[in-house]
């Protein structure tokens, strides 16, 4: 034992003479065979695709998801300095940028981002908001996660209001042979599995099934909150590369799960998706998707004997082209058609329990070379929807690249949340008071204007900055019609406008340790409109958001085979809400014993025994899993 | 309770030396500084026409089209290794133009696109990467199984007269032959 600190002092002493922050051993003396067998332990983060958007664009990338220890896709997007995600009860999140959390009290959820996965729309056409506990995925099978936050709607598309979360899992071809992932604490286990390989040179497959259990939280004010919850999903995906210029992908998802809702009540929640997508590779610059999707989503809470199922089928088509020299072009549209009922209770049904949404849109979009290091991109969205009809949503970016490391950029966008059942043909109600849907409910609009400024100074080194101004108009709100007694409605009386800044950082100050840190502050400023009925509710209304959001996070290679890997987070108390501020840790020790297996030590919320996130949440509690990942 | 001292003592020393003298205790194999000592090993196993600046020229030059994620590695690389006797140069250029000697061109970056479409069909080994583009050259790097790996498209290859030898193409995960 001795002999091995000797030795591990000695190699210290070494490599502290050395200056350099990337050392790299020596392969020049390898053949390709043995080259091609050298096993990477860090991947770069350097070439991200849309890297270069002028966007507010953080990505989470493989390794941080595998390595920070989450379980789930809202653990994941905790990583995202531009997000804000609250957890509520073991399978219920909110997640958000920008603000507009919602307020359960006043009937609003969060509801303006898009979300999707490999091109799938993963929120509700109900009410534009996701069930956090139906999507779910191997962590190990993500590539990455793109997060704009801000509005994304002309390339986008519907809902990209607030923001844009772009869930990408990795192509079947870039993991073979089988793996086993089990992680298990006293409230929570997960059992992964995952088969893939090839079939032929040209086609790859993988196969996944992952059951997950989390055992019930407190409630705030003690006692347990009898919200337990399972699920148990399956997919594949196979990528079909028929000639060099074409891939084909073909992938689907199906699960089943329940999840305790509070003594006594009971909701199962189910569902399945099928994807095709086609990529041609056209040649000079010429890129051409085609895709379609069919998913279905149901939820029953069947003691209460409230049901629905949404099945959605949508087809789209995206061609991008270069156009002369100094212009990349990008046209493209879609439909989709949105099948649902809904089976309501005597206190909370719809109007009609059942329609057929159809969706439509058609976008162009045109990156325009101004000179060597200005360039403006223009685009035009007309989005049709069931309600209001037709919506035009404009964008306009300038990127200003004075150096290769340096990008500053501008924009103006408008973006609207279009009108859902919901809003419309909702019918609620309580002794002596009532809420009903809208008829006349307006798109909730948006208008953007942002600012930002990426960095790169040296490799290693990244910053990201972004100042936004939200102006808001016709948000929803809680209106007061006639008659006796609480008769409530939805109207569009709110505007306003939210301001902030997003900022993160990133660096490497040793090729062994990489820190990151985030911050998100921001202001809201809504007020009512002329005719306004109810401003007794508040305009807080339609979220109760902290005025900051900070994050901090460390990721260490401790020789060749550990690591350790930290994040904190900090997040300002909520505005009108008896939720106060709270800071929380996370992070995961991993020991990789051999090639094929891994051991693991990870947890989340580790510095309180409970704490509360979101109003009229659960007291979440502190977990620790131990994990062992095989792969033989 | 004295095994599991004996298993968690060399841990614990690690990750004090390491942290004790705030440098690596042991060196990160990234995928760019595979990638970089990949691509100059590439020209033992491709043929170039005879008339090719490959084959004519007295420095073999491997350019970098675009985006450059290399830094010092490639022309670390490249310094040590020769082809008949010819010594390998790096050249970094912003676009197509002036890529005429190029004897292999590693394209990255959001205009790969239209770089290979610019390089038109001109005797060069051209090489991309999954990590940043859907594009492909003649040889495109992926990562499988945390191992840097590549597509060979031997279509394009002989489009541009280069012939890859069947070791190299032995490597690849996935040969278009058109």
């Amino acid at each position: 034992m001795r002999k091995g600190v000797a030795i591990a002092l000695g190699s210290v002493l070494f490599w502290a003479g050395r200056a350099s922050a990337e050392e790299q051993p020596d392969l020049s003396n390898l053949s390709i065979e043995q080259l091609a067998q050298v096993k990477v332990t860090s991947v770069s983060k350097q070439a991200e695709p849309l890297s270069e958007a002028p966007a507010s664009l953080y990505v989470i990338d493989h390794d941080q998801i595998v390595r920070s220890g989450a379980l789930t896709i809202p653990e994941i997007l905790r990583l995202a300095p531009n997000i804000q995600v609250y957890q509520s009860s073991p399978s219920h999140w909110i997640v958000t940028a920008r603000g507009l959390n919602g307020l359960p009290s006043a009937q609003s959820f969060s509801n303006k981002l898009l979300v999707l996965i490999d091109g799938r729309t993963v929120y509700t056409p109900l009410f534009s908001g996701v069930y956090w506990d139906m999507p779910d995925l191997l962590p190990d099978d993500i590539e990455r996660i793109e997060i704009i936050s801000g509005p994304g709607a002309t390339l986008w598309g519907a809902n990209a209001v607030n923001g844009v979360i772009n869930i990408i899992t990795r192509s079947a071809s870039s993991t073979s042979g089988f793996y086993l992932d089990v992680k298990g604490g006293t409230n929570e286990q997960v059992v992964g599995a995952r088969l893939a390989g090839k079939a032929g040179s040209d086609l790859s497959y993988r196969a996944y099934l992952r059951w997950l259990h989390e055992d019930a939280f407190d409630l705030a004010g003690g006692g347990s909150a009898n919200d337990a919850w399972h699920r148990l999903g399956g997919g594949f995906r196979l990528d079909w590369t028929p000639a060099a210029r074409d891939l084909v992908t073909v992938q689907g998802d199906i699960f089943r799960g329940r999840d305790d809702e509070g003594i006594g009540a009971l909701e199962d929640i189910s569902g399945h998706d099928l994807v095709l997508r086609w990529n041609r590779d056209m040649g000079p610059g010429r890129q051409l998707q085609v895709q379609a999707f069919y998913d279905r989503s149901a939820r029953d809470s069947f003691s209460q004997e409230g049901s629905f199922y949404v099945d959605t089928y949508d087809v789209d088509l995206q061609d991008s082209l270069p156009l002369g020299s100094r212009n990349q072009f990008v046209w493209g549209g879609g439909v989709r058609v949105a099948h649902y009922r809904i089976n309501g209770t005597t206190n909370f049904f719809f109007v009609p329990d059942s329609r057929n949404l159809f969706l439509a849109n058609l976008f162009v979009q045109d990156t325009f070379d101004l000179s060597r290091l200005v360039s403006l991109t223009a685009g035009l969205k007309a989005e049709h929807d069931p309600y209001v009809g037709t919506s035009l949503l404009p964008d306009l970016r300038l990127a200003i690249t004075p150096a290769q490391s340096t990008l500053l950029w501008a924009a103006v966008s408008h973006a609207v949340r279009s009108a859902t059942p919901f809003d419309e043909d909702v019918r609620e109600s309580a002794p002596g008071i009532t809420l009903t849907g809208d008829r006349n409910f307006q798109t909730e609009k948006l208008t953007a204007y942002e600012l930002g400024l990426r960095l790169r100074p040296l490799s290693g080194l990244s910053f990201s900055a972004t100042g936004f101004y939200h102006h808001y108009d016709d948000l929803r709100s809680v209106e007061l019609g006639p008659g006796p007694g609480l008769n409530l409605f939805w109207g569009n009386e709110l505007a306003g406008h939210s301001y902030g800044l997003e900022a993160w950082a990133s660096a490497r100050p040793f090729s062994w340790w990489t820190l990151s840190a985030g911050a998100t502050l921001q202001k809201e400023q809504f007020h009512f409109k002329p005719g306004a009925s109810a401003p007794f509710i508040g305009t807080t209304q339609n979220g109760t958001d902290p005025d900051h959001w900070l994050t901090l996070q460390s990721s260490m290679n401790l020789g060749r085979s550990v690591t350790l890997d930290l994040n904190l987070r900090a997040v300002g108390r909520l505005a009108d809400s008896d939720v106060p501020a709270y800071a929380e840790l996370g992070g995961r020790f991993a020991w990789n014993a051999s090639d094929h297996l891994q051991l693991s030590l990870l947890g989340a919320n580790l510095l309180h025994a409970q704490h509360v996130e979101y109003p009229g949440g659960d007291a979440i509690g502190r977990k620790i899993l131990v994990g062992l990942e095989w792969r033989p | 309770m004295t095994t599991r001292r004996a298993f968690l003592k060399p841990v614990v020393a690690a990750i004090a030396a390491a942290l004790l003298a705030g440098a690596p205790a042991f060196a990160e194999v990234s995928d760019v500084a595979v990638k970089a000592a990949f691509i100059p090993k590439f020209a033992r196993y491709v043929t170039w026409p005879s008339s090719a600046p490959a084959r004519t020229s007295a420095q073999m030059i491997i350019c970098i089209i675009g985006d450059d994620p290399f830094g010092t590695m490639l022309n670390a690389a490249a310094a040590g290794q020769e082809v008949d006797g010819r010594p390998m140069a790096v050249k970094r250029l912003s676009s197509a133009a002036g890529a005429s000697d190029c004897a292999i061109a590693f394209i990255d970056g959001a205009r790969t696109g239209e770089t290979l479409a610019a390089l038109g069909r001109q005797p060069i080994l051209t090489v991309t990467d999954s990590r940043s583009s859907p594009q492909r050259g003649v040889i495109h790097f992926t990562i499988v199984d945390r191992r840097v790996r590549f597509f060979i498209d031997n279509a394009q290859a002989q489009a541009r007269g280069l012939t890859i030898s069947s070791r190299l193409l032995a490597l690849a995960v996935g040969v278009n032959q058109g």
